[in-house]
């Protein structure tokens, strides 16, 4: 594989967007429709959801999100590319705690920390000018 | 089903394998596009990269997400989700392994550190 571009990186930060932009906005829907985990009525609220825009708008966004995740994926190794996805979980628990306003925790921001680190750590260029070539 | 049976923990790591094999197949795709073709460039339509992307490989990929997603469901039925969640980011290390084996990437010592981070990470956003 040659080396990727920032085309191809900048396609894997959107697709991380998208892919914590589907999971708010299925959230959105799941607390509008979904609100009590019950058995009852539950087809005219999935009728409800599958109708609900930000629904589509989730949909929309999963699917463009695959496609900016194939592009990245040209040339990125999966190795490298899929551990970064972790980012998401930080971006979704970010709005969901401004926008959902659920509690992060000290434990939760801990983790959070942790992701940032490792995800750093894994997109560091590697120090030896042989390795510098290499993914 | 009881709560905790041994079905729940298959789900469980069928979600696991259903969501690696999904990954690869896209990865396999991806380089199948690489290899066959240069990027297009911006003037073409959307519909046209779109069509593209409508590929066995692509389909199937979709179907082993969709069943993973399925499993996941039937596992959290069983599964506390102090374990799930942990246990879900067993897959970082199946990509990672995946990875070497099946294209042949170099992970190196760093690489290898900040997955496990990101493993811990990950559990902690999702402990309970």
């Amino acid at each position: 594989m040659t080396r990727p571009t920032s085309r191809h990186y900048g396609a894997l930060a959107i697709s991380i967007l998208l892919n914590s932009a589907t999971l708010i906005l299925l959230k959105a829907v799941a607390l509008a429709h979904m609100g009590e985990a019950q058995l009852v009525a539950l087809i005219p609220r999935l009728v409800a959801v599958v109708l609900d825009p930000f629904f589509f708008a989730a949909v929309a966004a999963f699917l463009a999100g695959i496609y900016f995740w194939i592009v990245a994926l040209r040339r990125i190794a999966l190795s490298l590319a899929y551990p970064a996805v972790s980012v998401s979980y930080i971006l979704i628990a970010l709005v969901s705690w401004r926008l959902f306003s659920e509690q992060i925790g000290v434990v939760g921001w801990v983790g959070i920390l942790l992701t940032v680190i490792g995800v750093t750590l894994m997109f560091l260029p590697q120090g030896k000018v042989g390795r510098a070539r290499r993914q | 089903m009881h709560v905790g049976s041994s079905l729940h923990y298959l789900a469980l790591a069928v979600s696991i394998a259903l969501n690696g094999a999904s990954l690869v197949l896209l990865k396999a795709f991806a380089l199948e596009r690489e290899g066959a073709s240069e990027p297009q460039p911006a003037s073409v339509s959307i519909l046209a990269r779109v069509s593209v992307v409508v590929h066995p490989l692509v389909l199937i990929s979709m179907a082993c997400f969709g069943g993973a997603s399925v499993t996941w469901i039937v596992a959290l039925a069983g599964v506390p989700l102090s374990v799930a969640y942990p246990s879900m980011s067993v897959i970082y290390v199946v990509i990672a392994v995946l990875g070497q084996t099946v294209f042949g990437e170099r992970i190196p010592p760093t690489r290898w550190a900040g997955i496990g981070l990101v493993m811990i990470g990950v559990v902690l956003m999702h402990a309970v």
